[in-house]
């Protein structure tokens, strides 16, 4: 198991008022496994990511629960301790690539900086290994005098990604790595990390709203709902055999390309406010599967067939 | 949506152009600007002309006295050129300044005014820019500090001591420094120029305010780039929180500063006046005012001129510093 | 699929370039042509610099177009003046991408749905009242909302309220310019189904324009796809998925990620990225990333062809 997260909360402390957006998340990976976790925006998803890393922004608090990673709990972690973590035990590629890079620096220099953080090189050696990565994401050398600005969104990420496996992570974390760009340049990308994810063994995360790319790099889904975790499972059972009453309304509701007649059937009420948290399942206001423990209190993981999770009461007892 | 995409268009345009271009691009835009400061100049100049033709006051009358001749005055006029008509004036003017390098002789010496100017411009450009060094040293770290500590007490004294930065008067600044330092405790002389003893108070006077305004901009400006995305990845890679700051987030807080400093110089060379007076302190300054009382319209123009080619000279060299800055920017 | 042949679009070589330096010209919309049946739904898809929203709204005139023709009900409307334009936009209505944006802040929700009536004298306040509470049934909101303001909203009800207006004044075509893209799913099937359903009630004619193919399948009886500012293909929405002709098109719809984790077409990864249509001279606009590109290719830009019944396509492959 290379990381364990366990019952995690995470809030945002606005003047407007508190934002719970993470509520008890549970899910955890095995070593060279790779994690889809899936949900619609404001479920908790990057938050979470965020919080492996300690990333978090001022307003951001960690109020509970444990990330463990290789058995070392990163929520109680100091921060030069998790300094040396990033960029090279675990690292990071974040979501809008157009403004994820310093636009003062060169590609070569941005990649050579993590080298040079982390292993005891010459400015030289570190430039090298910046070049050879480029290579390796399909960036020609003659590219690596370049600023940020004088690349495309699908360049930038496939940049990132360099960044990201210069120093050879255990883990890999990729936030929505692909909604900014085109669904061309996206199975670029995603070819890409498939392929280098294969030479490296890492082990990885996905996170993104869109249910169809899963498939492409995950071997396991957790499905996300206002903070926690509602199912999780592999791929083959979560996707032909949704249990959580939401994954089955995510997967009525989605159109697909393979299945043009598919009637789509919305979600009955609104999405979740992540100031009000309602006791209970925080899926019961919308369910229309909903009996009386619903609303006491938040289920627990029930196991619907071998490694398949569900936390609903059709499948548990209460409590 | 389009909009973003013809700047995307846009700046792809210009990276495509290639590398090569780029420095004689510069030197091409460098090149127009020099060669547009000189209708620059003409048009101040003649604003310059027609203000001293219109205002009320006769240096012929000034030089002379209240009990002058008539006849007297008259010679005045003729022999400084006053009566002609005022593009004769400006011709004669130009003429005199292009193929003699001769801005005339002061009204009030009779010295040629090339020499005021040599005499005064050193020592208003050594107070201005002993000025504004403090500033940008203090500014930057305080600015930086206070930004990245937001909320804490630091920022709160930095609030408090930027408002009265900028609401002080400087001549009060000045006399109250004036009182403390140097009546009371002796440290440093009231008045006067000569020695590193001399420059310390009015320059500490003068930079008051750019201090004031450089610090607010530092720390707006640092405030916007600490929450940008690249500054997370700077994180996310294993950085150090100082490395973060002074690396990563300084280098680009520090392009609007670029402007301001350009601005608060050619605020203080020209306009350092009022500590000049306070501190009586020969310098160009006190000299176009004390010119300006008397119509002493060859040292006024000449001042002006001088002050106006430093301005564009000052402005188009921060526009050309933009480019070591941010690569973005490419003329 | 509705049984009207009368041609309500006819869109005829329709032009529009962006002058971004001197000389420098962006091709947006380069000599693009296609016909709307009345109550079909065109699809209109592309990805970045395809040109499909600056084509939306060419066809419109919020853009005017540089040259060429769009023939509304059989007329030029690119030859109106502007009090005829401005009466025939009763019957021309669109539907922008991100509702709250569009929406004016400071106007609640009857206000803005009023707002069309009262611009064209719709008539006296009881008339208006009325048809306000006509469209607001008609599109899902409920009453309780006509107070509210657009901050207080979602982004479906948003959305439902900048449908309600467009189809205020009873228009019989309505460009819709990436309306879901800005909603989460299930928002998205809402709005979808809306405007299905009003498609067939009140028989409206729909320029559809996404980058979200499996969207786009779902709504349309047409597809038209779009590259750099050019026809790739034409064909009704089943024929272009079951058997798509230009390479263009084989690529994009291998690259839609899908639900169906068996069905899964074979991924055509494409080389390089989407470049900018800036100073095209001749030859196909997709030559450089053609997998099966040719040497003609690169010289002579191929025209739109009818290879099958209704289904166009322009490439070298067939002639």
């Amino acid at each position: 198991m290379i990381l364990e997260v366990r019952d995690l909360a995470v809030e945002y402390r606005t003047l407007e008022g508190i934002v719970y957006a993470v509520n008890g998340m549970d899910f955890e990976l095995q070593k060279g496994h790779s994690l889809g976790i899936v949900g619609e925006t404001g479920a908790g998803k990057t938050t979470m990511a965020l919080s492996i890393l300690r990333l978090l922004p001022r307003q951001g608090v960690i109020t509970r629960g444990r990330i463990l990673f290789e058995k070392e709990d990163l929520v109680k972690a100091k921060e030069k301790d998790l300094q040396k973590i990033r960029g090279d035990k675990i690292s990071m590629v974040f979501q809008d690539p157009m403004s994820s890079l310093n636009p003062v620096f060169t590609v070569k220099q941005q990649i050579a900086e993590v080298v040079k953080i982390h292993r005891q090189v010459s400015n030289k050696e570190a430039d090298d290994r910046a070049i050879e990565m480029l290579r390796a994401v399909g960036i020609s050398e003659d590219r690596a005098d370049n600023y940020p600005h004088e690349f495309s969104g699908g360049m930038i990420q496939r940049v990132m990604i360099a960044i990201a496996l210069s120093c050879q992570p255990k883990l890999l974390i990729l936030d929505e790595p692909t909604t900014a760009l085109d669904v061309t340049i996206q199975a670029q990308v995603l070819d890409l990390v498939k392929r280098l994810r294969a030479e490296f063994s890492t082990s990885m995360i996905l996170i993104t709203h869109d249910l169809g790319i899963v498939p492409e790099i995950c071997d396991e889904v957790a499905v996300v709902y206002s903070g926690r975790v509602v199912e999780k499972g592999g791929i083959g059972d979560v996707y032909k055999d949704p249990r959580h009453p939401y994954t089955e309304g995510l997967f009525n509701c989605v159109p697909d390309i393979e299945d043009p007649d598919k009637k789509l059937i919305p979600i009955s009420g609104l999405s979740p406010s992540s100031r009000l948290i309602p006791p209970g399942c925080p899926f019961h206001p919308r369910c229309k599967d909903r009996f009386d423990p619903c609303d006491k209190s938040a289920p627990r993981f029930a196991e619907v067939s071998p490694g398949h999770y569900a936390a609903c009461y059709k499948y548990r007892e209460c409590c | 949506m389009t909009w973003l995409k013809f700047c995307e268009a846009e700046r792809k345009v210009w990276s495509m152009a290639g590398r090569k271009n780029q420095s004689s691009g510069t030197l091409k835009y460098a090149i127009k600007r020099i060669l547009m400061i000189f209708p620059l100049l003409f048009m101040i100049m003649s604003v310059v002309f027609i203000m001293l033709h219109f205002a009320p006051g006769d240096p012929a009358i000034l030089m002379l006295g209240p009990e002058a001749t008539q006849e007297k005055i008259l010679h005045i006029r003729q022999e400084l050129g006053l009566d002609n008509p005022l593009h004769i004036q400006y011709w004669d003017f130009v003429k005199k300044l292009v193929l003699e390098g001769d801005l005339g002789n002061s009204y009030q010496s009779g010295r040629p005014v090339v020499s005021e100017i040599a005499r005064t411009l050193p020592i208003s450009a050594q107070l201005a820019v002993t000025a504004l060094t403090i500033s940008i040293v203090v500014s930057l770290l305080i600015g930086v500090i206070s930004a990245v500590r937001q909320y804490s007490m630091i920022d709160l004294f930095t609030k408090i001591f930027l408002m009265i930065g900028v609401s002080m008067p400087v001549f009060w600044l000045g006399l109250v420094f004036i009182v403390i330092f140097s009546l009371k405790l002796g440290w440093f002389p009231s008045s006067g120029w000569g020695t590193f003893r001399h420059l310390v108070l009015p320059a500490v006077t003068l930079a008051a305010y750019p201090t004031a305004a450089l610090t607010r901009l530092t720390r707006s400006s640092m405030l916007e780039v600490i929450r940008q995305d690249y500054i997370r990845t700077a994180r996310s890679k294993g950085l150090s929180e100082g490395a973060t700051i002074f690396k990563h987030a300084l280098k680009n807080a520090f392009i609007p500063v670029i402007t301001m400093i350009g601005v608060e110089l050619t605020i203080l060379i020209g306009g350092s006046i009022l500590t000049e007076t306070v501190f009586a302190i020969p310098g160009l300054g006190r000299m176009t005012v004390t010119a300006v009382f008397a119509r002493d319209y060859a040292v006024i123009r000449g001042s002006i001129l001088t002050v106006a080619t430093l301005v564009a000279i000052i402005n188009l060299m921060v526009d050309l510093s933009y480019t070591l800055f941010d690569p973005r920017i490419r003329y | 699929m509705s049984l009207h042949r009368k041609k309500k679009i006819e869109v005829r070589n329709l032009k529009k370039y962006f002058e971004i330096a001197k000389s420098t010209f962006v091709h947006a919309v380069d000599d693009i042509s296609f016909d709307i049946m009345e109550g079909e739904i065109l699809g209109l898809v592309g990805e970045s610099g395809s040109g499909k929203t600056t084509a939306g709204r060419s066809v419109l005139r919020l853009i005017e177009p540089d040259s060429g023709e769009v023939l509304f009900d059989g007329q030029n409307i690119l030859d109106f003046d502007h009090h005829e334009m401005k009466r025939r936009r009763r019957d021309l209505q669109i539907i922008f991408q991100d509702p709250v944006s569009v929406l004016n802040p400071r106007k609640n929700v009857f206000q803005l749905i009023s707002e069309p009536l009262r611009i064209h004298q719709y008539g006296g306040r009881k008339a208006i009242r009325e048809r306000v509470c006509y469209l607001a049934e008609k599109v899902g909101l409920s009453g309780e909302i006509m107070s509210c303001y657009p901050h207080e909203l979602d982004g479906g009800r948003c959305q439902r309220v900048g449908i309600a207006r467009a189809i205020a004044l009873d228009p019989s075509f309505i460009v819709c310019d990436e309306p879901v893209s800005a909603l989460d799913v299930s928002e998205q099937a809402q709005v979808l189904n809306l405007l299905e359903q009003l498609s067939t009630e009140l028989n409206l004619t729909y320029l559809f324009i996404s980058h979200d193919l499996s969207v786009v399948r779902r709504l349309s009886h047409r597809i038209v796809v779009l590259y750099l500012g050019m026809v790739m293909e034409t064909a009704s929405a089943k024929e272009l998925f079951d058997t798509p002709l230009h390479p263009y098109t084989r690529a994009l719809l291998s690259a839609v990620p899908t639900l169906n984790i068996d069905k899964r077409r074979e991924r055509i990864i494409l080389k390089g990225d989407v470049p900018t249509p800036i100073n095209f001279g001749e030859g196909c606009r997709f030559f450089r990333r053609c997998p099966q590109a040719m040497e003609v290719c690169g010289g002579v830009t191929p025209l739109l062809k009818e290879k099958n019944t209704s289904h166009f396509v322009a490439c070298h492959l067939y002639k």
